[in-house]
């Protein structure tokens, strides 16, 4: 593990990058980055933002504010945010951005959930790794 | 004029079968036509004569022959009546009779080579051979005869 | 011992799988229309297909990320997406013919009509796609894929001239009965044929799934530079064999029945088994590999969770993915689609579709931060250059030749 720089080119190495949790599997992209200047003014990493709330926005045009539009209009809360992932659980950046927490405690699943509760989990062998 | 249904239906119709059926105005395209239709016809016969030989010979499976040829016989159908909706140029012009008919001929064979390999007949098998045989030569000829005149070669 | 026997078994497989549907017909009709005088096209893809996947089976050794997520990294979200629409729909073209190649084979084996047959392919590719191993899958349907030898057996029992075959295929000219644009078209589908962008998806997330690390490397080069010439050698026979059988009788290859002609011709039944059998195994390995490909790209561009290493539930877009693409495949057949036409445009496309992939692994695999050590020698960059250069040309003349030459006509 290679821990963290202290500093990072933003869109080199996190912008579009794979985000993995502790155990090793694909969490999200990094579609998105929520920035606070500190006193100084330099601006800081505070979280990875994900899911089509971040990367609309990040597409622009026509099409970026559609995917965002159907995006809010999917969402029960009225001023939905997009998926966050604090920095503080980031422990390593390389080809992949690696977290010291699951994926599941993240809560940033909306689809995967879905999907996973709706149509996978009903077809049998949905629980077991392939075999033959 | 109000413009009903049934009539946009109908001119709909009318100009959809003038595109089917359109003659061709230009003799070379036609030639070109009908050599090409020639050559197909030929690779479809050709197709068969292998298969029925291999049947005869013990040397395929019935039903993979069977799929082989019946392939062949629909892609064949097709290829003649494609070229029976086009219409010649000249009303005289032989041509059109003779690649229909020499079609028309490869077509029974075909079939008649299907049905025989289907029932396991193999006398019928043999006779449908020599017919496939028979037009296979009749088609090369036409194709000569049709190149021939103008001494180009079609596509 | 074990080593030996694992790095056997890869190349075996390489080679058995190295075949699909688009290989099998377009080098039939190809064989059967100009001979081996575009034996050069096969060369080329083969090598070009080398080059590129050992650079994208070395960037997931070493950097465990598959294509699709290196080419977001590299090209941004927006183009990114571009051309993740464009690969996917060419590898959605691909799994739909390569579905309905399987359909064909179980047609020609049993003479039930392959629309029967389309539904139930359909359901057992989804069933692997769900359950099977990777491995396995890939070691059943490689080494099942390994009957297609039956076609260099074929082309040595025709007892051929091999002297005039090898002056056709070092003297390649424009046969006299084709025009030189059909012959460029041709050219160009055979070079999409060998080189099919979803090889190269496959090939690097297969890497992943099998969890390979920089220590795999030399494995994985064996396998591309012994295994894909000699499946190369196939698609060879299988042109040789179509020439020599179909193309002196005058015949036009469009089924999948008169590409088993020519070993019928040599061999009879036994060889029409291997044949069979071989056609089977080639396409139903290829239509899990592309079925596959669809649910690695689509993923790997969101960032969730893929592969067949975790349970279907912890992966379950992923397999929505797969379940979509294939219900989606097997719609479009059962419009009545002819699968050989499918398969013609499929590999078309894919010629078109070429740049998308390659230039980014290009890009990748020259980036030291990445690849450290294991970066791109010279030779790597020379190959990889000039293969550029010619896809660039094969994509660009693509569209222009398919409408010059309605299709090949």
């Amino acid at each position: 593990m290679t821990g963290i720089p202290r500093t990072l080119e933003a869109k080199l190495q996190l912008l579009d990058h794979q985000v993995i949790d502790v155990h090793g599997e694909m969490v999200c992209m990094v579609d998105d980055l929520e920035l606070r200047p500190d006193r100084r003014g330099h601006l800081h990493v505070t979280a990875i933002l994900t899911g089509p709330g971040a990367l609309g926005p990040r597409w622009g045009g026509r099409f970026g504010s559609w995917i965002t539009a159907v995006w809010r209009r999917l969402r029960e809360d009225a001023d939905p945010v997009p998926g966050r992932i604090a920095w503080n659980v980031v422990t390593g950046v390389d080809s992949g951005i690696r977290l010291n927490c699951a994926r599941a405690d993240l809560a940033i699943e909306g689809l995967e959930t879905w999907t996973a509760a709706h149509i996978v989990t009903r077809i049998p062998g949905a629980g077991h790794e392939s075999d033959a | 004029m109000r413009w009903t249904a049934p009539g946009v239906g109908a001119i709909a119709l009318a100009l959809l079968l003038c595109s089917c059926a359109a003659p061709r105005d230009d003799p070379e395209a036609y030639l070109g036509d009908s050599l090409s239709t020639v050559e197909t016809v030929a690779s479809y016969v050709a197709t068969a004569q292998l298969t029925a030989s291999a049947v005869r010979d013990g040397r395929v499976f019935v039903p993979s022959a069977n799929v082989v040829l019946s392939e062949t016989m629909q892609s064949l159908s097709d290829t003649v009546s494609t070229y029976g909706l086009v219409e010649p140029p000249d009303e005289r012009s032989p041509m059109r009779a003779q690649v229909l008919d020499v079609s028309r001929r490869a077509e029974d064979s075909v079939f008649s080579t299907l049905t025989a390999v289907r029932r396991g007949d193999t006398a019928a098998l043999d006779a449908s051979i020599d017919r496939l045989t028979a037009v296979d030569a009749d088609l090369s000829s036409l194709a000569t005869r049709l190149e021939d005149p103008s001494g180009r070669r079609g596509e | 011992m074990k080593k030996m026997f694992a790095l056997a078994l890869g190349i075996l497989t390489a080679i058995g799988g190295f075949v699909d549907i688009g290989d099998l017909v377009t080098n039939a009709v190809v064989g059967s229309r100009f001979g081996l005088s575009l034996a050069w096209v096969v060369v080329l893809g083969v090598v070009g297909i080398c080059v590129f996947a050992e650079m994208s089976g070395r960037v997931a050794a070493v950097s465990g990320r598959a294509t699709f997520s290196l080419v977001r990294q590299r090209l941004g979200p927006r183009l990114g997406f571009v051309n993740l629409c464009g690969s996917v729909a060419v590898t959605a073209l691909t799994y739909i013919a390569e579905i309905g190649g399987v359909a064909l084979a179980l047609e020609l084996a049993s003479s039930i009509n392959a629309y029967l047959w389309i539904p139930v392919v359909g359901l057992l590719v989804w069933i692997v796609l769900w359950r099977v191993k990777f491995d396995i899958m890939e070691n059943v349907f490689g080494l099942a894929g390994l009957a297609l030898v039956v076609f260099g057996v074929s082309l040595w029992a025709l007892k051929p001239d091999f002297a005039s075959l090898a002056t056709q295929a070092l003297h390649p000219s424009v046969p006299a009965t084709e025009g030189t644009p059909t012959y460029l078209y041709y050219a160009v589908a055979l070079f999409g044929a060998a080189m099919t962008p979803y090889e190269v998806f496959f090939f690097s997330s297969g890497g992943i799934e099998e969890k390979w690390t920089a220590k795999d490397i030399p494995v994985m080069r064996s396998n591309v530079f012994v295994g894909f010439p000699l499946g190369g050698l196939i698609s060879l026979a299988i042109a040789a064999t179509s020439m020599l059988v179909l193309g002196s009788s005058g015949i036009d290859v469009e089924s999948l029945g008169q590409v088993a002609l020519p070993v019928v011709v040599a061999l009879g039944k036994v060889g029409l088994i291997f044949a069979l059998v071989g056609f089977f195994a080639a396409t139903f390995g290829a239509a899990c590999e592309t079925g596959l490909s669809v649910g690695y790209s689509i993923s790997q561009y969101f960032g969730w969770q893929w592969g067949k290493f975790v349970a279907p539930r912890r992966a379950a877009r992923f397999h929505v993915v797969m379940l979509i693409a294939t219900i989606m495949a097997v719609g479009v057949l059962l419009t009545t689609a002819d699968p050989i036409k499918v398969t013609e445009y499929s590999v078309v496309f894919s010629a078109v579709a070429l740049p998308l992939t390659y230039l980014p692994i290009l890009v990748v695999a020259n980036d030291t931060r990445y690849m450290g050590a294991h970066v791109n020698g010279r030779l790597a960059n020379v190959l990889g250059s000039f293969y550029l250069v010619v896809i660039l040309i094969a994509s660009l003349a693509a569209i222009p030749l398919m409408v010059l030459t309605k299709a090949g006509q």
